[in-house]
Parts: C-alpha cells; sequence; structure tokens
C-alpha cells in the first residue's frame, strides 16, 4: 500500500535501525528511537549548560527558562506530595524533561515521535509504577495493604471492593501509557492526514491548509499539557504511597 | 480619571479582586478541559482491560472459561467508574 501511495501516515512511526547490534541473540541495534531519545536528552543538557553557563543575577533567557522549569517542577512536587517529596525530585524533574523534549521535537517535520510508541510509555509507567509500590511497601510495611481496604466499609463487602480495587490499582500503569501515546499516535496521524489533503488537493489546499495550522497549535498544546499530565499523575502515585491513609 | 462609580478604596480593591478572579478562572478552564475528557476516557478503558486480562489468565489456568473473564470483566468495570469517580472528585476539588 505505501509503496502506491506517497502519502502515509503511519510511514512516521516506523522504526528503522541505524547500527544493527545483535548480543547473546537479544536485538539492541540502535534504532531512529534511540537516536531521538539522544536528541531530546541533549537538548535537555543545552537547556541546562546553556543556561546555567552563567549565573547572573539578572537572568538571561535561557536561565530564565531553565530556572522558570525548575521552579514549576519543584511547586508541582510541593503541592502534590509535601516535604517528603523532595527527595524524589530529580527523578520527576528528568522525567518531565525527557517527556516534554521528545514531544517537542517530534512535533518538528521530518522527525521521529519517541513518546508515540506504547512500549516507551509503558516502560516508563512500570518502572513508576513498580517504583511507587516499592517505595510503599517501604515506608508503610504491610500497612500499605490498607489501599486496597478502604475505612468504612462493612466486612460483607469486602470480597467485592477489594478485587475491584486491586484492579482499579492495577490499571494506573495502563491508563498513564496508554493516555500519552495515544495522545501523540492520534495528533501526529491527524496532521500527517491533513498535510496529506493539502497536497492532493493542489490549488484548494489552502483550506486543509488552515486547519493544519490550527491543529499544529493545538498539537503543540497537547506536547506540553500531556508531559504535565503524565508527570502531575506520577507526584499523586508517589503521594498515594507516601500517606495511603488520605 | 473623573470616575465616580467606586466611592472607597474597599470597593475598588472589591471590583479590582472580581476582574482577577473572573480572568484566572477563565484561563484555567480552557486547557484543562480537554485533558480532563482524555484522562476519563483513558481511565475506563484501562480497568476494563486489566479485568479482562486477569479473567483471561485464571481461566487459561483453571480452564474454567468463560465463568472468571465474565465476572472479572464485570469487576473491571466497576473499577473502571470507580477510577473516573476519582478523578471527578479531584478535578471538584481543584
Amino acid at each position: 500500500m505505501a509503496a502506491d501511495n506517497p502519502i502515509d501516515p503511519i510511514h512516521q512511526f516506523e522504526i528503522s535501525k541505524i547500527a544493527p547490534i545483535q548480543i547473546g541473540g537479544i536485538d539492541i541495534s540502535f534504532t531512529n528511537s534511540s537516536l531521538f531519545m539522544v536528541f531530546a536528552i541533549s537538548a535537555v543538557f543545552l537547556l541546562f549548560t546553556l543556561g546555567l553557563s552563567k549565573k547572573s543575577i539578572i537572568p538571561n533567557r535561557m536561565q530564565m527558562l531553565s530556572e522558570m522549569s525548575y521552579n514549576f517542577i519543584a511547586n508541582m512536587l510541593r503541592d502534590q506530595v509535601g516535604d517528603q517529596g523532595r527527595a524524589y525530585f530529580p527523578f520527576i524533574f528528568s522525567l518531565f524533561l525527557f517527556i516534554f523534549f521528545c514531544n517537542f521535537i517530534g512535533l518538528i517535520p521530518y522527525t521521529f515521535t519517541v513518546t508515540s510508541h506504547l512500549i516507551v510509555t509503558f516502560a516508563f509507567a512500570a518502572l513508576i509504577f513498580l517504583a511507587v509500590t516499592i517505595i510503599g511497601f517501604v515506608k508503610n510495611g504491610l500497612g500499605y495493604l490498607r489501599i486496597f481496604y478502604p475505612s468504612g466499609i462493612p466486612v460483607y463487602l469486602a470480597p467485592l471492593i477489594v478485587p475491584i480495587e486491586i484492579i482499579s490499582y492495577l490499571s494506573k500503569p495502563i491508563s498513564l501509557s496508554v493516555r500519552l501515546c495515544a495522545n501523540m499516535l492520534a495528533g501526529h496521524s491527524i496532521l500527517k492526514i491533513f498535510a496529506g489533503f493539502t497536497v492532493m488537493l493542489g490549488f484548494l489546499g489552502f483550506a486543509p491548509l488552515v486547519f493544519l495550522v490550527v491543529l499544529y497549535a493545538l498539537e503543540t498544546l497537547i506536547a506540553a499539557l500531556q508531559a504535565y499530565i503524565f508527570t502531575i499523575l506520577t507526584c499523586i502515585y508517589l503521594n498515594d504511597a507516601l500517606h495511603p491513609d488520605h | 480619571m473623573s470616575d465616580t462609580n467606586h466611592k472607597s478604596p474597599k470597593d475598588l480593591k472589591e471590583k479590582i479582586d472580581q476582574a482577577k478572579s473572573k480572568y484566572i478562572s477563565n484561563k484555567k478552564d480552557e486547557p484543562k478541559s480537554f485533558g480532563k475528557i482524555m484522562k476519563v476516557v483513558v481511565e475506563i478503558v484501562a480497568a476494563m482491560a486489566v479485568g479482562l486480562g486477569i479473567g483471561i489468565l485464571i481461566d487459561n489456568y483453571f480452564e474454567t472459561r468463560p465463568i472468571f473473564i465474565i465476572v472479572f470483566f464485570l469487576l473491571g468495570s466497576a473499577a473502571g467508574i470507580l477510577n473516573v469517580f476519582r478523578v471527578a472528585k479531584s478535578l471538584q476539588k481543584n
């Protein structure tokens, strides 16, 4: 199909190997996905080395940007988790920046969106889920199991409520990862489809082009919003693990 | 500035506060509502999928298909609604 039709909205999500590597029968090739992860990390690194190279009292733009992002996440963590959350700040901050830059680099034409692959976002979500569960058990001991049995529920309802709570708990990493992935996948496909309309309609293509500009603005909003939602939900899960009583 | 509508500084302050609250609430409403909807939909589907997955695993293990699939799918749907209920509650708080 893709060969006969030059306009293929799914092509942008294909993974291609740049440097094939095989170790012990496991394929760990360096793909375009890995390349754009490296780009995202380089962008973060660049932002902070450039921003903080001259530590002036009156900041320039790059310094403002890096300090604002730091404050934004620090405030969010303090609001959601409180003072105990400070220990997890480096992880939350790196997570936010990585997802944010992956989403934004994906908006540039001819690039690859790392977060549009479910396996990437699910790896993050599963790691967060495992970490949060372990933190919950370390901080509260077996008392952490109380989150599956909310107080004030009669004993005869427990066989019904406890499985529901367990399923609800297990669904957290899935909803977290699917949300980010689906938003990125759907948004980028729609952009490509509308771009295809513009090409196919020739002179009349200006109508979808207007839509494309609007959609692109919306996608920019979603890229930032989804990074924010992913991070704030991580904070909420962390809060549940640290304070399971409320 | 010959406006005599506000007699005392208190009146003026009230007006400013009103205007401020309007501006802030309007600004907050728009970008978040989109995220809200997306959040709720995914929440239901994820819980149903987990319930169904557990049901299929148990049924394959004990070879009792389709009893546990039905039971856990219903439980998963209940968990999805519970999730949505919680999201709605947390949104109401903000």
